[in-house]
């Protein structure tokens, strides 16, 4: 699933291993979300969204 | 009463756990073979174990055997291991299976595949039915 990701944490500063800890995931879900291999459940786009201050349809899209 | 801010985990999230779990079948099956009188059959298979569980305790960078240990999984490697899982089911059956019909075209009962089969059948049946329910 496309994604703004990787974007969101660049500008925010953080390593995917920070971010993977602020979530509760690990580095290579992350990495696997940003590189569109992994569709990550609704909780936890939820989680990744609400960290960046923004809504899950402005993170992911599923078009 | 538990200390703050300690972390609690499941023993079988812990990291030792697979290591020893692992060892410990080994040993089970050297003395199963022994019992059988082939301990040096015993012995390999349980060498064989031994450096599995020494590769699992030694496994810290490895995403794979840290996650098949289910220490610091996440949802992510869950479905990982959830398809594996699957996987191994689908290859077990279909090698069940051949074995049956192998040992019924040699003239034998084959009792104890018919066993396996007889349980992986109710099992797959079971857990279909036990999580559809859950929803």
């Amino acid at each position: 699933m496309k994604n703004e990701v990787r974007a969101l944490r660049n500008e925010a500063g953080l390593s995917q291993q920070d971010l993977g800890a602020a979530v509760g995931v690990s580095r290579q879900t992350i990495n696997s979300i940003e590189k569109e291999r992994y569709t990550p459940s609704l909780p936890l786009a939820m989680k990744l969204a609400r960290h960046f201050g923004k809504r899950v349809e402005e993170v992911f899209d599923d078009e | 009463m538990m200390s703050e801010g300690r972390a609690t985990r499941p023993v079988w999230k812990g990291r030792w756990w697979l290591p020893i779990w692992t060892a410990g079948l080994g040993l089970a099956l050297f003395a199963a073979a022994a019992a059988g009188g082939e301990a040096a059959n015993g012995l390999i298979i349980a060498c064989c174990f031994l450096v599995v569980a020494v590769a699992f305790a030694l496994a810290e960078r490895s995403e794979s055997l840290r996650g098949i240990g289910g220490v610091d999984g996440d949802e992510r490697f869950a479905r990982i291991e959830t398809r594996s899982m699957a996987a191994a089911g689908r290859a077990m059956a279909v090698a069940i299976i051949v074995a049956w019909g192998y040992e019924l075209s040699q003239g034998d009962d084959a009792a104890a595949i018919t066993w396996i089969l007889g349980v992986g059948t109710i099992a797959y049946v079971g857990s279909m039915i036990w999580i559809r329910g859950r929803g």
